[in-house]
């Protein structure tokens, strides 16, 4: 006689349910189901409002046609550009020395400096922007481009400073002893060792700087009294939301285009440099 | 063009190593070395983890200066000199490759950055002779050639990352001697490598020193690679050289009983000289071939395993009586584990003993090494502290009442190494150390511990095994300290 193999739907249920584990790849659920509602959504919505007139809903290339129209929208878009370099550039040559001196056990023996140098990120960045507007006004600085750049640079400052100074004091010792017994004197090892082998940090370090100012406002905002970055003039259009909102979404657009463009350029440099193998924060 | 001069050089000291001492805070890492290097040789510093050999090898280097003393290179006085202007180059532990460049810019990182004398300009007027640097052309053939010498022809444009352990090691290796150094200083090369790579690289290595004929300094704490391949061998303990000899000398006759553990396998005892040619040891007499030991001197004796010989128990030849207690084939020889009225010996045999087997033992003459034993009583100074106490390596000991003593009498203290017993619990104890040193002495093991705060050793016999790096307590009965008023070392002189 043979016996009935069938079960009870629930029971089998609950047998499935007690075989279940988690595996790794589960664990990143949360943040999947976060980076899809509140990043590849909005950002579907923009790309696609980008794409849309503002008045009668169809779609056109219209709003990307307004970019070029006006020189004001390509002049201010040029300026964050430049402005971003410059401030990049002028982090690393500040940031650079510093992480330098502190990723070398001789002069620096604790990570307790590295943390003070690190100090101004807990305070809030507005905070730290209106503090800085009020010693300007209280130096008697008048408000303009070179104010906004002395911001971007203080502001930023510390996201350059910490990838550089992982990635340099994550240089084997024996690379730089290694030099030095091959005939490199202080000058040369730095130049043919320590600066290469600390590209990946450079690169991570001005990745995250150009990033954050070339589409930075708030700063110009506050600390340039007539200075228009092109983030204000997105920021413009979105604050007349139900008129020129679809323009300022082509507009965020094409400058998240001109990003993702430029990471890959670099991306692709340091790796053909090959460079990058040593640790150190690549993004 | 050099190879003319190798026998005529061969003679001259390369590298001159004068008192060094080095310390990393209050560490003393090297004692008072010296060394000198002959050219053209193959040295090695042997010695366990921790005893100065990579120190020592880093300061010929440059990469750390010495707290004194001087290093000679060539004739020259390096000692202050940053190590790219030596004329040594390094092949390090751990490779050391540049990983941002490929195998023939790592071997090429040198040649770059060379300056030669340029013969084709005339002398500059002060004399100066006008350098230039390595054309193209010469750097790439150079390069070449080192790859091809050490087995790597065409790997010129691979990654670094992309070769296994022994090919980085050979890159190492050709970026070193690409510059034709002077002397070329080796850090435990060969450490990473599996046993069957290892072997081949130390033929290869050897063949390398004998074709070049540069000097080279060798680090490695395995006896056996330091046996095969050096023609002098320095071993080290505790910062200092302890004896420095051909691997000959210094398998057949060790210096003490520390080098005799070190290299090979050894049975270690205590003995006493009776007379000249005459010692004592396992409570048997023995007949020798060294003299000049005090009458009665309590000796070190060193008998290698494959110098025993065993022969069945009623031989007349037999010195000593003993049981087989165990027997293990090692492949070519037995190791054979004899037992004789509490003294162990280990003995090497091709013939087969069974465990039980009532055996005797002979030796001959010449292989009873005898050495004077380096420390025969613990000796400290100390200070009286009051009728029963005395102080001393910073630590406060019991003893019984002394008259002869007031408190602050500065005093010799002695203690037997028969009369010191560890703790696993160095909170229990006045004074606590790390054990650094084991020796199996055939009946009792011989411990050394470091009393790490005063910078002393504590000897002691016991019967309990210790391990290397135990962290003990050291304590001594009150009657087993011995005193004896300290004079001063002036009067003491004569």
């Amino acid at each position: 006689m043979e016996k009935t193999k069938k079960t009870n739907p629930t029971i089998r249920f609950f047998k499935r349910l007690k075989s279940f584990h988690f595996s790794r790849s589960h664990y990143a659920l949360p943040y999947l189901i976060m980076l899809a509602v509140l990043v590849m959504l909005p950002l579907g919505m923009m790309i696609f409002n980008s794409f849309r007139h503002d008045i009668y809903g169809h779609f056109t290339l219209f709003n990307y046609r307004q970019f070029f129209r006006t020189a004001g929208n390509w002049q201010a878009m040029w300026r964050s550009l430049y402005t971003a370099a410059i401030v990049t550039v002028a982090c690393l040559i500040l940031a650079y020395p510093v992480a330098f001196i502190l990723s070398n056990p001789k002069f620096n023996r604790s990570t307790t400096i590295i943390f003070a140098f690190a100090l101004p990120m807990w305070v809030n960045i507005m905070l730290r922007t209106i503090a800085l507007r009020n010693l300007f006004f209280l130096m008697g600085i008048d408000l303009g481009y070179p104010t906004v750049v002395i911001g971007l640079i203080y502001d930023f400052f510390p996201f350059m400073l910490l990838p550089l100074y992982t990635s340099l004091s994550s240089i084997d010792r024996s690379y730089v002893e290694a030099g030095s017994d091959l005939g490199a004197g202080a000058v040369r090892n730095f130049s043919k060792i320590t600066l290469p082998l600390s590209v990946p940090g450079i690169v991570s370090g001005s990745i995250l700087i150009f990033m954050a100012t070339v589409s930075n406002f708030a700063i110009a905002d506050l600390l340039g009294s007539d200075i228009i970055m092109f983030g204000n003039v997105v920021n413009l259009l979105f604050r007349n939301r139900r008129l020129t909102g679809n323009v300022g979404s082509a507009f965020a657009t094409i400058l998240l285009v001109i990003i993702v463009a430029s990471m890959l350029a670099t991306s692709r440099l340091t790796r053909k440099k090959g460079g990058g193998t040593q640790g150190g924060g690549r993004l | 063009m050099a190879k003319k001069n190798v026998t005529q050089e061969k003679k001259e000291t390369i590298i001159e190593i004068k008192n060094i001492i080095k310390k990393f805070g209050d560490v003393t890492i090297l004692d008072d070395v010296n060394l000198s290097i002959k050219r053209g040789d193959f040295v090695t510093l042997l010695g366990p983890s921790g005893c100065g050999k990579t120190t020592l090898l880093r300061l010929i280097a440059g990469f750390d200066t010495p707290t004194d003393g001087a290093i000679f290179i060539g004739g020259n006085n390096v000692t202050m000199l940053p190590p790219h202007k030596r004329p040594v180059n390094t092949v390090f532990q751990k490779y050391a490759l540049f990983p941002h460049l490929n195998v023939f810019g790592n071997i090429a990182f040198g040649l770059k950055l060379a300056k030669i004398p340029d013969t084709s300009k005339p002398a500059g007027k002060n004399g100066k002779i006008p350098t230039r640097k390595w054309k193209k052309a010469e750097i790439k053939e150079k390069v070449e050639k080192a790859l091809t010498l050490v087995g790597l022809e065409g790997y010129g444009h691979r990654d670094t990352n992309s070769l296994s352990g022994g090919q980085q090691q050979r890159v190492a290796i050709a970026r070193a001697i690409v510059c034709e150094p002077k002397v070329l200083l080796l850090d435990e090369p060969l450490g990473a490598l599996d046993l069957k790579m290892r072997k081949e690289m130390q033929v290869e290595l050897m063949n390398m020193h004998r074709n070049l004929g540069i000097t080279f300094v060798y680090v490695t704490h395995d006896q056996e690679e330091a046996l095969t391949m050096s023609d002098k061998i320095a071993v080290m303990r505790d910062g200092v050289i302890q004896q420095l000899g051909t691997p000959k000398q210094i398998y057949d006759e060790p210096q003490n009983a520390f080098v005799a553990d070190f290299i090979g396998e050894s049975n270690i005892l205590s003995g006493t000289m009776i007379k000249d040619f005459v010692l004592e040891f396992a409570g048997a007499k023995f007949t020798c071939e060294d003299k000049g030991f005090g009458k009665g001197e309590n000796v070190d004796i060193v008998i290698r395993p494959e110098d025993i010989y065993i022969m069945d128990a009623d031989n007349p030849k037999g010195m000593l009586k003993g049981e087989v207690v165990s027997v293990i084939f090692k492949g070519t020889y037995y190791e054979i584990e004899v037992k004789n009225e509490g003294y162990q010996f280990t003995v090497q045999d091709t013939a087969s003993w069974d465990v039980g087997d009532k055996v005797t033992m002979y030796i001959r003459p010449h292989d009873i090494h005898v050495m004077k034993k380096a420390k025969t009583i613990n000796s400290f100074d100390g200070v009286i502290k009051g009728a029963d106490s005395v102080q001393f390596l910073g630590a406060t000991y019991e003893i019984a009442e002394q008259a002869d003593f007031e408190a602050g009498d500065e005093v010799t203290v002695k203690i037997e190494f028969d009369n010191v017993e560890l703790t696993d619990h160095p909170e229990d104890a006045p004074l606590s150390g790390r054990v650094t040193d084991t020796l199996y002495k055939g009946k009792y093991y011989q411990v050394q511990v470091y009393v790490e705060d005063a910078d002393e050793f504590f000897l002691l016999n016991t019967n309990v095994e210790w391990d290397n790096g135990d962290q003990v307590g050291i304590l001594v009965k009150a009657e087993d300290i011995q005193l004896e008023k300290r004079t001063d070392s002036t009067e003491t002189a004569d």
